[in-house]
């Protein structure tokens, strides 16, 4: 009899060490159904030339269209989930079904996002919102496309939940890494680390009866470069970050998210032949680029 | 490994199959599951590579090689270009053959660009891709026939200020002043 009880305990032991690590915040993208999202959002950006190679010659005319410029958009995404890896975690695509966008400020003119119409991103997660690759960010990116001021737009989609529901008056504290491969020769991390609290008890909202306020605050730190060796460019930001999600822990999904960033970037170019296992390079030219964006990201119903 | 697995089976082979017959159906039975997000052919594979493009014309080129054997009378050897745009569809446009060789490949246009029309590349979520594909008739000991070329071209888009928010109110001109400043 004792044989048997020690058996099932066994058996069961298991089964009780899975519940115990299983978190309890989590995403839930449910199979074979899309999702859509509207968002708005606002970048202002001021840039600077901080050194160009000798000869560079008067670029005044340039650094003053540079130096300061505000960016709104607008639009309809949604997300899906395609397929499961082995290792638990889950390919996401995130597209944009459309999008409007204009330069503001000093200087008005309507920018041309139609091109981004229906483009995506395939986002491989763990339901935490760890990310662990991306992919499609190639299509967005380079001049004219304004591809690069949806950088963070997708990843928020499934920003990295804590391991439980905070307890109230007390924080918990999350780390994670934004992988952006924006191409074969370009690869962009950020590394968010953010510390999470809750407002009150779970309440009602649209999605379902149980909603909990979350809100976070915290740091980015960005590495990333372009190691095709025509454009080799270094990139290195530091930044902080602040966001409120209504969650919805029945759906696994939030009804709306907001969220701040201020990061400067700094870009550094080099003059060829550059050794990459070294990362030596004769330096080319230094910009700074300080990126301030509000965003808000709300679940169609 | 071999032991081990014997081991497991000899110590519990009912659990293990239990377990066994629960894990085969949501891994997918013999279905081959994607090991990286980009994997050709994966759902979650949303772009068209050249790769890709190349494979569908490999696979073709035994059509390719009858266009030829029905409709060039000459024996020398030859090469012409196709070129055409796949859209987001997956559908072959803009169809064109720019013959290289002139002499004895006239009826051959139609031949090709017939084949060509039919095909279908998989839906995807960029650009439209421009394909240029040279398309090689050999005379040697094996006889008059058609050879896979290695790579297909793709008109690259261009990319400039990679990592860089530019406003539009830059004009064409100060923005390459820009990007032949900034890089060598």
């Amino acid at each position: 009899m004792r044989l048997y009880r020690l058996i099932g305990f066994l058996l069961c032991l298991p089964l009780a060490s899975c519940t115990y690590n299983m978190r309890s915040l989590r995403w839930n993208t449910p199979d074979d159904a899309a999702f859509r999202y509207t968002f708005e959002t606002e970048h202002h950006l001021q840039t600077t030339v901080e050194s160009l190679p000798p000869g560079a010659g008067d670029i005044t005319v340039i650094a003053q269209k540079l130096a300061d410029a505000t960016f709104s958009l607008h639009g309809i995404m949604e997300k899906f989930k395609a397929l499961y890896f082995n290792d638990g975690t889950a390919a996401v695509i995130v597209r944009l079904v459309g999008v409007d966008g204009k330069q503001t400020g000093p200087v008005e003119a309507p920018i041309d996002v139609a091109g981004l119409v229906g483009k995506s991103v395939a986002m491989r997660i763990f339901d935490s919102g760890e990310i662990f690759e991306t992919l499609g960010y190639e299509h967005f990116a380079g001049y004219g496309r304004f591809g690069e001021l949806f950088a963070d737009l997708f990843p928020q989609i499934y920003t990295r939940l804590p391991h439980e529901l905070p307890e109230v008056g007390k924080s918990m504290f999350v780390r994670s890494t934004i992988p952006l491969a924006i191409d074969a020769s370009t690869l962009v991390e950020q590394e968010w680390e953010i510390t999470y609290r809750r407002e009150g008890e779970p309440v009602p909202c649209e999605l379902g009866n149980n909603c909990v306020t979350l809100v976070y605050e915290g740091t980015i730190r960005e590495t990333g470069a372009n190691r095709d060796p025509r454009h080799f460019t270094l990139l290195d930001g530091t930044g902080q970050v602040s966001g409120t999600i209504l969650f919805s822990l029945e759906r696994g999904d939030f009804e709306e998210h907001r969220y701040s960033i201020d990061i400067e970037h700094t870009l550094e170019t080099y003059d060829g032949p550059f050794d990459v296992g070294k990362e030596e390079g004769q330096l080319r030219a230094v910009i700074k680029q300080n990126d301030r964006s509000t965003t808000v990201i709300r679940r169609e119903l | 490994m071999g032991t081990r697995t014997f081991g497991l089976q000899r110590s519990g082979g009912l659990l293990t199959a239990l377990v066994l017959c629960m894990g085969i159906p949501s891994l997918g039975w013999a279905q081959h599951i994607p090991t990286y997000l980009g994997e050709p052919g994966s759902l979650s594979d949303r772009y068209l590579t050249p790769v890709e493009v190349r494979d569908i014309l490999h696979d073709a080129n035994g059509t390719f090689d009858s266009c030829l054997q029905e409709t060039v009378a000459t024996d020398l050897p030859g090469e012409v270009t196709l070129t055409f745009a796949i859209g987001a569809d997956g559908l072959p446009k803009e169809i064109l053959l720019e013959l290289e060789t002139v002499e004895g490949f006239d009826r051959l246009s139609d031949c090709i660009l017939a084949a060509v029309n039919e095909f279908e590349f998989p839906a995807h979520d960029g650009d439209t891709l421009e394909i240029a594909y040279p398309i090689v008739f050999v005379n040697d000991q094996k006889g008059k026939r058609t050879i896979p070329y290695p790579i297909v071209f793709v008109k690259p888009r261009e990319r400039t200020l990679l990592l860089l928010n530019i406003p539009p109110s830059l004009s064409v001109q100060e923005r390459e002043r820009l990007q032949k400043l900034l890089f060598p």
